[in-house]
């Protein structure tokens, strides 16, 4: 029970204090621009949600109260950057955040509960292999990459719900040091995603299974051998794909071809300028030029809104994502949990990582979503699961440590026989 | 709001927001950095987290000499290397000998790595199977390569089968100062002054403190004669402010 | 799980690595680049920030207005041979010149600049928004007197060519001019199409092969790594062998025994083919760096092309050469303008800058510009050496044209072959300067593709001279109202 008269200092009632003023003021800012009521609505509605999001959740559900905070502040970026381009897609990402609140509890819960995980991990594996494989056969193509497919009139991406599969299994056979199982499934995966040309997802797929093996391994050699494998397919994949070779040569350099295919990068860049260090002031500029702006640029047009000062701190804000993720892996007890929360936050920021790196041109430009603020239901909801798997070991963590205590205590409580 | 006007506005608010953003990572990062803080204390109060028990070295060698206790934790690697959680510097164990693991409910679960094997309760464990079927409990012994270890498992915490003898402790390596081994040992706070009396009539004292739980009076215990009272310890843990090293118990069953 | 806990924390320490290589990478960029980037002329902020805002003028350093606004309209200098002279440094309306003012600076003469004050002070008065005016260092009647000096040779009426004029103190462009021109005025399709590519700036954007004139470098390369060639004898047999090919001077002459000085003087191919041998490529291409050769040009008011001297293994043949400025090697006439102007302030070249202040429609000035050391290419007494060289070769070299009474020129002329569009060319250079305090230039001319016969020394070397002429009429007359030129 905290101390009530201590509330204020309370770091996470501080934090989410600013956050709070910071989107209330900025959508009553883009309230101002054309007086729309819904604008006005956000402003209260959003930091309501904020606030609820984190105290009611917390108290409800057995969460990571920091992580969550971190988590609200980029979604809510996210509405509150696609608000200003265009409010549809904000009103839908509300949406699918709900939606991602809902699947994060029960990831908690998956984690929480399952105490032998063979019998799921044995089922996933057909199962996640023949979701990865669908879009091979009855999917659509779009911008040379087949992942996608329809059910209705919703666009499923499976490789983003593989990719929780994924951590769950190798997190299980790495723990119990059996090679040939997660190695089978990690390499089909790959294959697979080559076939669909989706090579983004598969370059994160491959470095957090790297990194991962790293960690439970701590084979220098085998990691080193597995690195420069990796670097050899991505030569290879250049030398064989047209596509790879273009892209290259883009993100060389975007003028050559301006026009066409580096119009993005081209786009990107002229925005990250025009931004500057404190930006060119929200609802300005003209965000909506740059292509995918609402999906994989939407860091672009965060740094012109605001600026390369702010685009710097929410770098931060996944930093400190990733030192929670790492700190709840280091305390987990089973080493399958503390490789499957290094697995989420090596995803989230690896990730991150390759979609900003070609927004600002330090590697060249692939199809992966920004986490958290990204319009897109199933990269939004995927990202919330992997919280939710994060969240669910530090709720493991959390208890553990209750036990610890309460075991430590109970000699007291022990009368003398 | 005319377009003048509210760029005007914005140009201003750029100021506003990058404070903001700005205050917004350093909270974040001190609230990372007080809570990790606090979950520091917290673990400093609890000497013993995150381990299960301990393994006292029966037949070690001159690195890990007799009467050594090895914390055991909850899932670990067992080796001759320092990397290891349970460090055996004993002729005839590996580099990495076996991975140990904790179920509760079922005991300490010992998984041998390839080539090495390894001897529980007299029991050969030799891969993964044998490890399940054969968990380690409270007072089992353990051989690895040369060593001979014997587990002591924290109170509160299940195995499948009850702790079989008594007189496990027996053969206990007697310390320098330690006490004949029919002893609970258990840390008696300060303000318990009075001796034991040993006798079969046992009342319980008075209890400076009150306990919120009701402890129901035990049956009396045979004691040998020439027992010592109190704070007898076997554990080199140190002691917490408030609570105390963990505690061991020979038997589970307190029902004589 | 202790060292998996351990190597936890390594990978978290690698991802916050990948993350600060993140933000160190885009902060370098932008701020490197930004400018760039944000000039680039597909950038749409910029057009709709054209309609509302009256952008600035361009002056130049003497406030003779070079672009100007009127009623919507850009309107570039009233005389003619000025604006033509100058529309490579000022730009064109439509983007047409890369990296002219007018496109490089839109950040200023747009108003993107402007305070926040000053927008609330321009919004209450219910005027229009004007961008920033522009001073430049540049003197556009010397473009145009350099122009005329062109056109008043035979030997170079009608060529394409390049001329740059820089103060070798502070880095200031006093003169910037490329043939051909055209009028930024009328843009026509003829002009569009024109096969002669009016739009491109020879001076920035155009590489040739430096000929002689890298003899400079040359010369700094075997002051510092050939022991003693001050004492030394080269022995020019007018037709050196190396590896079966045969390396010939101007006219096929032989000069015997010479002294660096000498060599440097008469300009001898075989001489300095000699040394290049003798010191070896890696040592010709050091110095060639230290003078700013397969460096990355990222000055902040100009957009320099890189000059180039080759990294890979060359034969002898290729290397000998080298040392005549032939065989792969490309500079720019502004690097060379560069290199000239390093030997003239005592080793130190400065970093060539363009603009001299910006300030507001009202007059208050926004930003003043200071100089910057590009590098320091060579010791000060190198430096002088050369200098002393270099003045020869005007006394009594190959340089003589551009001589002018009164003033103490030195020089380096260079004829270098090359080959455009499949024919074998020849390009003419003069780089020099004055050495002197009040009139501390450095200037840098090429003519493109001289008649057959012809070298630096007959086609360059004289408009160099017209230059040095009009830069002494100035100084004369300054000094009788005592006003400094930039």
């Amino acid at each position: 029970m905290r101390n009530r008269i201590s509330l204020h200092r309370d770091p996470g009632q501080r934090l989410a204090q600013v956050v709070m003023l910071f989107f209330f003021s900025a959508f009553i800012l883009l309230g101002l621009k054309d007086f729309a009521w819904q604008a006005f609505a956000l402003a209260l509605g959003v930091p309501a949600m904020i606030s609820v999001g984190t105290n009611l959740l917390s108290r409800l559900f057995p969460t990571d109260k920091l992580l969550l905070s971190l988590t609200n502040f980029l979604c809510a970026l996210g509405v509150l950057v696609l608000y200003a381009t265009n409010p549809n897609y904000a009103y839908q990402q509300t949406m699918y955040y709900g939606v991602g609140l809902g699947t994060m509890v029960v990831c908690i819960y998956l984690v929480r509960i399952i105490r032998n995980w063979h019998i799921p991990v044995l089922l996933m594996i057909p199962v996640s292999l023949a979701m990865l494989a669908l879009p091979l056969v009855i999917g659509k193509e779009t911008n040379g990459a087949k992942n996608w497919f329809y059910i209705g009139s919703l666009s499923v991406q499976p490789s983003e719900i593989v990719k929780l599969s994924l951590l769950v299994i190798i997190s299980f056979y790495m723990s119990r040091h059996k090679m040939i199982p997660w190695l089978f499934f990690a390499v089909c995966c790959l294959g697979l995603l080559m076939l669909q040309k989706d090579l983004g997802t598969a370059l994160m797929y491959y470095g957090t299974t790297l990194m991962l093996f790293y960690a439970s391994s701590g084979n220098l050699a085998l990691t080193g051998l597995g690195l420069a494998g990796g670097g050899g397919a991505a030569v290879m994949g250049y030398k064989m794909f047209a596509h790879v070779k273009k892209r290259v040569a883009i993100w060389l350099n975007p003028w050559s071809d301006y026009e066409n295919a580096g119009y993005q990068i081209v786009q990107g860049l002229m925005a990250l300028a025009s931004g500057g260090m404190l930006g060119c002031g929200l609802g300005l500029g003209t965000p909506t030029t740059i292509p995918v702006y609402h999906t994989d640029f939407i860091f672009a047009v965060i740094c012109e809104q605001f600026g390369l000062i702010f685009g710097l701190c929410v770098l931060a804000m996944y930093v400190a994502l990733i030192w929670r993720g790492a700190t709840i892996a280091m305390a987990a007890r089973r080493s399958f949990h503390g490789l499957l929360a290094m697995g989420c936050t090596v995803l989230i920021a690896l990730q991150t990582f390759t979609i900003i790196g070609g927004v600002i041109k330090l590697i060249p430009l692939t199809g992966v979503t920004m986490p958290f603020v990204s319009y897109g239901g199933t990269s939004l909801v995927s990202s919330m699961c992997l919280i939710g798997l994060l969240q669910g070991v530090a709720s493991l963590n959390d208890d553990d440590l209750d036990e610890d205590t309460e075991l430590a205590m109970m000699g007291d409580t022990e009368d003398m026989p | 709001m005319p377009e003048a006007y509210y760029e005007i506005l914005a140009l201003g608010a750029r100021y506003w927001f990058v404070l903001l953003g700005v205050m917004i990572v350093l909270r974040a990062f001190l609230w990372l950095h007080k809570d990790r803080r606090e979950k520091h204390r917290r673990l400093r109060q609890l000497p013993d987290a995150g381990t299960i028990g301990e393994m006292v070295v029966l037949e070690g060698s001159e690195e890990l000499p007799e009467g050594e206790a090895i914390p055991v934790p909850w899932e670990g690697v067992m080796g001759f290397v320092r990397g290891c959680d349970l460090i055996v510097p004993v002729n005839g164990v590996a580099p990495k000998h076996c991975d140990v693991s904790f179920k509760n409910g079922v005991g300490l679960m010992i998984f041998p790595y390839r080539g090495c094997t390894a001897e529980v309760d007299g029991e050969l464990v030799t891969n993964r199977r044998s490890g399940t079927e054969h968990p380690m409990h409270h007072g089992s012994i353990l051989k690895i390569g040369e060593a001979t270890l014997r587990l002591r498992v924290f109170m509160g915490l299940e195995t499948d089968r009850p702790a079989t003898m008594q007189a496990d402790d027996d053969e206990l390596p007697q310390q320098a100062d330690a006490q004949p081994t029919n002893v609970i040992y258990h840390q008696v706070p300060a303000s318990w002054e009075q001796p034991y009396d040993g006798n079969a009539n046992w009342q319980p004292m008075q209890q400076p403190d009150p306990v919120e739980t009701q402890m129901p009076a035990y049956p009396p215990y045979p004691y040998s004669e020439n027992m010592q009272p109190q704070e007898q310890v076997i554990s080199s843990v140190p002691e917490g402010p408030e609570t105390g090293k963990r505690h061991w118990i020979r038997r589970r069953d307190r029902h004589a | 799980m202790k060292q998996q806990r351990h190597r936890f924390k390594i990978l978290a320490l690698i991802l916050f690595g990948m993350f600060f290589l993140l933000a160190a990478y885009g902060g370098y960029s932008v701020l490197t680049y930004g400018n760039r980037w944000f000039s680039s002329k597909w950038n749409p902020r910029v057009r709709s920030q054209k309609e509302t805002v009256i952008a600035g003028d361009i002056l130049d350093v003497n406030g003779v207005t070079l672009a100007t606004t009127v009623d919507g309209e850009r309107v570039y200098q009233e005389n003619e041979a000025i604006r033509r002279a100058v529309v490579h440094l000022v730009g064109d309306n439509q983007g047409q010149v890369s990296n002219g003012v007018e496109t490089f600076q839109t950040s200023y003469l747009y108003g993107f600049q402007t305070s926040l004050p000053e927008m609330i002070a321009s919004l209450f008065k219910g005027e229009t928004r004007r961008g920033d005016n522009v001073t430049l260092t540049v003197d556009s009647k010397l473009c145009a007197a350099i122009v005329d000096s062109f056109n008043s040779y035979e030997k170079t009426a009608g060529k394409n060519g390049a001329a740059v004029v820089m103060n070798y103190k502070s880095g200031a462009v006093l003169a910037l001019t490329s043939l051909p021109s055209f009028d930024p005025q009328n843009i026509t399709e003829d002009t569009l199409n024109d096969a002669g590519q009016p739009f491109w700036n020879r001076v920035t954007q155009s590489v040739y092969a430096p000929g002689s004139s890298f003899k400079v470098i040359t010369t700094e390369a075997a002051l510092t790594g050939i022991d003693d060639i001050l004492n030394l004898d080269i022995l020019c047999t007018g037709g050196l062998d190396v590896d079966g090919h045969a390396i010939r001077d101007w006219g096929n002459a032989i000069h015997g025994n010479l002294t660096l000085k000498q060599a440097f003087t008469k300009s001898c191919n075989n001489a300095f083919a000699l040394m290049a041998l003798d010191m070896g490529d890696e040592k010709l291409r050091q110095t060639a760096e230290s003078f700013g050769f397969n460096d990355n040009f990222l000055f902040r008011d100009l957009v320099v092309e890189n000059s180039v001297y080759p990294t890979t293994n060359r034969s002898n043949f290729e290397i000998a050469w080298s040392g005549a400025g032939q065989s792969a090697i490309v500079a720019s006439p502004m690097h060379m303008c560069m290199v000239a102007a390093s030997i003239a302030n005592g080793g130190v070249m400065m970093e060539p800058r363009l603009l001299q202040s910006v300030d507001s429609y009202g007059g208050i000035n926004r930003m003043k510009f200071s100089s910057k050391v590009y590098r320091n290419a060579l010791s000060s007494e190198d430096a002088d050496i050369i200098k002393g060289f270099m003045r020869a070769v005007v006394t009594s070299g190959t340089g003589s044209r551009a001589a002018v009474e009164g003033l103490t020129i030195c020089g380096k002329t260079g004829s270098a072959e090359s080959s455009m569009n499949g024919e074998s060319v020849t390009h003419g250079w003069f780089i020099g300067f004055i050495d002197s305090e009040d009139m501390p230039y450095a200037v840098a001319v090429l003519v493109e593709s001289v008649n057959d016969g012809d070298g630096g020394g007959s086609t360059a070397a004289p408009i160099a001279g017209d230059i040095f002429r009009y830069i002494k009429t100035m100084q004369t007359a300054n000094a009788a109202t005592s006003t400094d030129l930039p």
